[in-house]
């Protein structure tokens, strides 16, 4: 099944060419060119991973996986960095982030974690849904 | 060394790091797009030995992506080079032109990180003074950080230079206050200059004496 990706770098040519390469490797994917646009999208549909640049103008990639995982905690977030401490990957991994690459990224690398990023999204919705069925059960006297 | 000489040090690496860390993320972005455009054209590759038709419009398209990032990369590694031989010599006649260019070049993604254009207005004759040229750079770098912190809704900076009876002035505008970083007011005195904020003109001024070496402390 195609994976559902949402793409999110202010770099418009490396959106352009990236998108155009996973496309062609069967996934759908969506671009924002800023995290504020990601945090739009992210709200109205669903992905089954988002690939996060960490260093962005306004709203850097930290702080936009913050509002993405209380938005949305199911969300599998890959973040994409020019330069990758050890400090902000810690951060990034504390923060719900599901891995850290380093640019430039190896694409087959990149389209495994996405394939892990869905397995565990939809563990996840599963576990979730479990959940939501037992209060309801639970609500009930019967 | 004296506490103050120690502040000296450490700001000029503190610009120093600051600015390899920021060119090295720019050249990282420069060569992400190049892996990926190398990658499509693999991609091609393989398509077109499975009988799939190559256009060669977009090979030339793919070709030119390539050579405008090899561009850019080559600008950025420039720039880098020309600020690394700023410490090569600790006193030397410049020209602020040059000088305030480069600065500008090097903090142009600090200034894009927070929205904001950095403008650079060169003068129309080469203003030239003798001073301490690094350390120069990390002045204007600390000032231009402090305005971008306080910029608000300021979307603009615009920079220029302005000759003054006893030196040249770098001025910054929109700017309402002088700067209160404290590594900035130690290189103000070590490069034996002086800062003016004109409320009036919403712009800071910041005196440079025409030779350090002979100028009174």
């Amino acid at each position: 099944m195609t994976e559902k990706i949402l793409l999110v770098d202010d770099e418009k040519d490396f959106l352009s060419i990236m998108s155009e390469r996973m496309q062609a490797r069967g996934m759908d994917v969506s671009t924002a060119a800023s995290a504020k646009e990601a945090i739009q999208m992210a709200g109205a549909e669903s992905f089954d991973a988002i690939i996060l640049d960490l260093q962005m103008p306004e709203m850097d990639g930290l702080e936009a996986l913050k509002v993405l995982k209380a938005q949305k905690p199911e969300l599998q977030v890959i973040l994409l960095t020019g330069h990758a401490t050890i400090e902000k990957g810690v951060e990034a991994m504390k923060l719900g982030a599901m891995d850290l690459m380093e640019k430039p990224a190896d694409l087959k690398t990149l389209a495994d974690k996405i394939k892990k990023a869905k397995a565990k999204k939809v563990i996840l919705v599963e576990k979730q849904t479990e959940e939501k069925m037992k209060h309801i059960i639970g609500g009930k006297g019967w | 060394m004296s506490a103050y000489q120690e502040s000296i040090g450490e700001c000029g690496l503190h610009c120093f790091g600051s600015i390899s860390a920021s060119v090295s993320h720019e050249l990282k972005n420069a060569l992400a797009i190049i892996n990926e455009n190398a990658g499509l054209l693999e991609d091609l590759s393989f398509m077109a030995e499975k009988g799939l038709p190559l256009e060669p419009a977009r090979l030339k398209s793919l070709a030119a992506n390539i050579a405008k990032q090899i561009q850019r990369a080559d600008g950025i590694i420039r720039n880098m080079n020309r600020f690394a031989h700023s410490a090569d010599e600790a006193v030397k006649c410049i020209d602020l032109g040059d000088t305030l260019a480069l600065t500008v070049a090097l903090s142009s993604r600090l200034a894009a990180m927070k929205s904001i254009t950095l403008d650079f207005k060169p003068p129309p004759q080469p203003m030239c003074v003798t001073t301490r040229l690094f350390y120069l750079e990390n002045l204007i770098w600390l000032c231009l950080k402090e305005i971008f912190e306080r910029a608000g809704v300021e979307k603009e900076i615009c920079l220029s230079l302005r000759p003054q009876p006893q030196g040249a002035a770098v001025i910054f505008s929109p700017v309402d206050a002088p700067v209160t970083d404290a590594g900035a007011i130690d290189l103000l005195g070590y490069l034996k200059a002086y800062q003016t904020a004109d409320s009036q003109r919403r712009e800071l001024l910041i005196t440079l004496p025409v030779d350090l070496t002979v100028c009174p402390s």
